[in-house]
């Protein structure tokens, strides 16, 4: 891959300059992980309109304020202002196909082909006529997906063309009260993906997370783990079973209603289990590629609009990518968000969103903290700065770093019970504490600290 | 029990016959045999080559070694010790009680082992548990033959039983010292693709051979998880792939199941499933596979025939055709937790059939010792002691300072052992002891990892106060972040390395 034209080598923003000194401030209209991770980072709330360094909004502020606001240096957005090019389902397509149509005319044919990692899709209704050519030449399954969507409304999947005929008259498919009422008749029809790869006969999507900086340089940080979101009951790749939504719709808000759905697990797996898995069915080499791929599709997609994408050096943004892997291992797009949800279903969802939301606040770094040549932060990885960067050696043997181990080092408030227990009388060896307090009886035990913070990045 | 070095066989060549009989696809290769080659009409003199080569055509070869290994190895199974009086007795009691329960529990439902079931939605509790079973040992008394005075000890177990001491597990467990590389170490340092490699080669001659002590040995160092599901099924003397034979007797069973169902049994299986499963991060896509596992295994009667040890009575039901049958045929009755010994398995293979035979092959050697109540060394009981006097030994401090807060170490570490650390590590470091354990085909590491993981806590244990501190620092969760080998490589050779 070339590197892009334009600057080279590290991007230098203006670091906590112009910002009032004192605790940082921070706006947000959120009540669930953002704002118990802003919170706990000792900023403080503030309902200024202006006077605020961080603003963690909603996207709808972005599209009603931002273009009015002026923004001090120092101060941070959490969107891009015209982010609906990478998560509106028919301008992501039509972006995705502009590029590779782009690299073709460059003679790039192999890296061209490389672009097909989204199912045929087609915008309707200003495509239905393309659209009927290919379904009357190919048939099969197809997925309908209004435009502005979110949570799995409005999705129903089809195989004959008359089901959609009645489409548009029938109530259950009239979109809600939605602003953008203009473009609520708009939908993307996209082949539906038949074949899925199903562990336990289940089947799952992929969700992984990506923050960019910049998109000009284009500057992207990938989360190394994420999660595998399983519908409860078995796949059947029956048509006549493409009423139950419940099956093939495995967006977890979805997934909720039915009534087996179990609240302990919420159906996730956390994507470093689903790697080792795959592991012991395909093999290390075969599972490498798999997870290769799909670093590939977050940095073609995130290439295909950096062109269009308004930059600006006061925003950054957390994306959360859609990803489903057929049964023939081979990793497909099927959207991406630019608010993923933060809620949490369980206690380990909430850990982990918490602690991915902070690593994005660190590596927006409003306090001037970093020194601008980190390549890791928390559990985020610098993937791509105007051209790829390189693995860390120690994670040789692998291409990507998604899927393995996060090393936070010990925790330090994981001492639980025990602590409050014994706050009333100070330990007797003064601080003999948690897991990570045992003095190494031997030398070989110091490798054991060594052990935890290599083996925690994935086996090697 | 050192099975390291394969053995010339000791049984009688008409044992290795009638041993070849029974088992069908060796008896039919050798009726072919026979007729092809030796009685032929054309047959010329044949030389013993001719024939050995033809065996291995067959595919006979791998299958007769691993026979004759096997036979060989079961000889020395065999109990040489007599019962001591007491513990026949609490093992007597001990199935007794589990019968009673479960027909107590059928009668409180109003029905029958078998047959229709009117109460499909009332309650159902576990007919016993781990608790239960560390009860039933801790009660049996010391012999009474002996002087009560000599049979004070600091454990719980009192039973005399003599039980490996430090050296001798070091000379057991050699494999495991660090100047042997190997996996739960190894793979994890820089520098380590090479060894991964190696490792990755020698592993598929390894199964090239199926041989079965072969395996066995490799598996000693740690198996790299691509090659794990077949390593197992040789360690367990199955044909590294699975064939259509086993597919058929499998679908027979499940057909079993669904046909009669076993009423307060079945639903005991399903509600461990259910609760196990479901409420785990791991495991919870493989909910119906595991239960259908677990329904399967409770239909074969080969796990009776076959196991080592019988842990539990089965139910003798007369059927209306004058026919008996035992309930549950597996002669295993289900008890809170037994699903655990399958779950991990469903990481290692992606579908049923093969989740099943391995299963049933760890169960029948390994798992059934950890559920009978007996004296023989390698089974529970011995295990707990041996757990006692190894801490005893490594850290007496600690074993007195947690009996002064009125905590007996076999307390905690009685549930690590009973359901093989299944509970405690996370699955990639179970995996990695499980390997050990099939390929010593032997348990002695669960007591040694129990006494371990108290040394390695000792400074903070020391700490406590009392029992229910003691029990936060030793907790299941906090087991999730143990790395397996570096603990045991510690415990075992520590001390610069003796």
């Amino acid at each position: 891959m070339p590197k892009h034209l334009g600057s080279s080598g590290p991007i230098h923003r203006p670091k906590g300059e112009g910002r009032a000194s004192g605790p940082v401030k921070f706006r947000t209209s959120f009540s669930n992980t953002i704002y118990d991770v802003l919170c706990a980072k000792g900023w403080e709330e503030t309902d200024s309109e202006h006077d605020w360094d961080v603003h963690w909004a909603e996207r709808e502020w972005v599209f009603e304020v931002f273009d009015q606001m002026h923004l001090e240096p120092h101060q941070r957005l959490n969107h891009f202002r015209n982010a609906k090019e990478i998560c509106r389902k028919d301008l992501l397509i039509k972006n995705l196909k502009k590029r590779k149509r782009q690299l073709e005319k460059e003679g790039s044919y192999e890296e061209a082909t490389q672009y097909d990692f989204f199912p045929v899709t087609f915008n309707l209704p200003r495509e239905y006529a393309l659209f009927v050519e290919e379904f009357k030449r190919q048939g099969g399954l197809w997925i309908m997906k209004p435009i502005g969507s979110a949570q799995g409304k409005g999705i129903f999947l089809f195989s004959k063309l008359s089901e959609i005929s009645e489409w548009r008259t029938d109530y259950r498919y009239r979109p809600g009260n939605n602003k953008q009422e203009k473009e609520a008749d708009a939908y993307v029809v996209q082949r539906y993906i038949n074949n899925p790869y199903l562990v336990g006969g289940k089947k799952f999507d992929l969700r992984l997370y990506v923050v960019v900086t910049s998109f000009s340089p284009l500057n992207v940080w990938i989360y190394r783990t994420g999660f595998a979101r399983f519908t409860n009951t078995r796949y059947n790749d029956d048509v006549s079973d493409i009423t139950n939504s419940f099956m093939h719709l495995t967006n977890v808000a979805i997934q909720k209603t039915a009534d087996d759905y179990d609240k302990r697990t919420g159906g996730k797996w956390d994507l470093r289990r689903l790697k080792l898995h795959m592991i012991s069915q395909f093999g290390a080499e075969t599972t490498d590629a798999v997870f290769w791929e799909m670093q590939m599709i977050i940095i073609r997609s995130l290439l295909s609009v950096s062109s269009v994408m308004i930059n600006d050096k006061h925003c950054f943004e957390l994306y959360g990518y859609d990803i489903m892997i057929d049964d023939t291992l081979k990793p497909w797009l099927i959207e991406v968000n630019a608010s993923p949800s933060l809620s949490a279903s369980t206690q380990e969802d909430y850990v982990m969103k918490c602690e991915m939301l902070n690593d994005v606040l660190d590596i927006v770094d409003v306090e001037g903290k970093l020194k601008g040549d980190e390549e890791h932060v928390g559990g985020f990885d610098l993937v791509y700065e105007n051209g790829f960067v390189d693995m860390d050696p120690k994670h040789r043997g692998w291409s990507s770093y998604l899927g393995s181990g996060i090393d936070r080092g010990p925790k330090k408030n994981g001492k639980g019970r025990r602590q409050q227990q014994q706050q009333a009388q100070p330990p007797e060896n003064g601080g003999g504490g948690g897991e990570m307090g045992e003095k190494p009886r031997l030398a070989a035990l110091d490798q054991y600290s060594k052990f935890l913070q290599t083996a925690a990045k994935g086996l090697k | 029990m050192d099975h390291t070095t394969p053995q010339t066989p000791v049984t009688p060549s008409s044992a290795l016959l009638s041993s070849l009989h029974l088992d069908p696809f060796l008896h039919l290769s050798l009726l072919h045999l026979k007729k092809n080659l030796i009685h032929s009409p054309k047959s010329t003199p044949h030389t013993v080559e001719s024939i050995k080569s033809a065996m291995l055509e067959l595919g006979l070869t791998p299958k007769i070694r691993n026979l004759a290994y096997s036979l060989s190895c079961s000889e020395k199974d065999r109990k040489s010790t007599p019962e001591i009086l007491q513990v026949e007795q609490a093992r007597d009691d001990w199935k007794q009680s589990i019968y009673d329960e479960l027909l107590s529990v059928c009668s409180e439902r109003g029905v029958s082992i078998i047959g229709p079931d009117s109460a499909q939605n009332k309650k159902i509790r576990y007919i016993f548990d781990s608790e239960d079973l560390f009860d039933a040992i801790k009660r049996i008394p010391c012999s009474s033959n002996m002087n009560a005075s000599l049979c004070h000890n600091y454990g719980l177990i009192k039973l005399r039983l003599s039980t490996p001491d430090h050296s001798a597990l070091r000379t057991k467990f050699s494999e495991l010292h660090p100047c042997n590389r190997q996996y739960g170490m190894d793979e994890t340092f820089l520098g380590s693709s090479k060894f991964i490699q190696h490792r990755q080669e020698v592993g598929v001659k390894v199964l090239q051979e199926s041989y079965v002590p072969i395996s066995r040995q490799y598996a000693r160092y740690g198996i790299p998880a691509g090659l794990r599901p077949e390593i197992y099924r040789v360690c367990l003397n199955l044909p590294r792939r699975i064939g259509a034979k086993e597919g058929e007797y499998y679908n027979s069973l499940r057909e079993k199941a669904k046909n009669m169902r076993y009423n307060v049994v079945d639903e005991l299986f399903e509600m461990d499933s259910q609760t196990i499963i479901s409420n785990s991060m791991s495991f919870f896509p493989f909910l119906e596979n595991i239960t259908n596992v677990v329904l399967a295994f409770s239909r074969d009667s080969w796990v009776v025939q076959n196991s080592t040890y019988t842990a539990h009575e089965s139910i003798k039901y007369e059927m209306s055709d004058g026919s008996t049958t035992s309930i549950p045929s597996s002669g295993v009755q289900p008890f809170k937790g037994f699903v655990n010994y399958i779950a991990p398995l469903s990481l290692v293979y992606e579908d049923e059939e093969r989740i099943y035979f391995t299963f049933r092959g760890m169960y029948s050697r390994l798992w059934c010792k950890l559920n009978v109540i007996s004296s023989d060394s390698g089974t529970l009981i011995h295990l707990c002691k041996t757990f006692e006097d190894l801490l005893l030994s490594w850290d007496p401090a600690l074993f007195m300072h947690l009996l002064s807060v009125n905590v007996a170490p076999l307390s905690i570490a009685f549930t690590w052992i009973h359901l093989a650390f299944t509970n405690v590590l996370e699955t990639e470091q179970l995996l990695l002891l499980w390997d050990r354990l099939v390929g010593y085909d032997d348990l002695l590491l669960l007591p040694v990892l129990s006494a371990a993981i108290f040394t390695f806590r000792s400074e903070t244990l020391m700490c406590t106060s009392s029992a229910q501190e003691v029990k936060d620092i030793l907790d299941n969760n906090s087991g999730r972040r143990l790395k397996v080998m570096p603990i045991l490589q510690a415990a075992l050779f520590g001390e610069c390395f003796k």
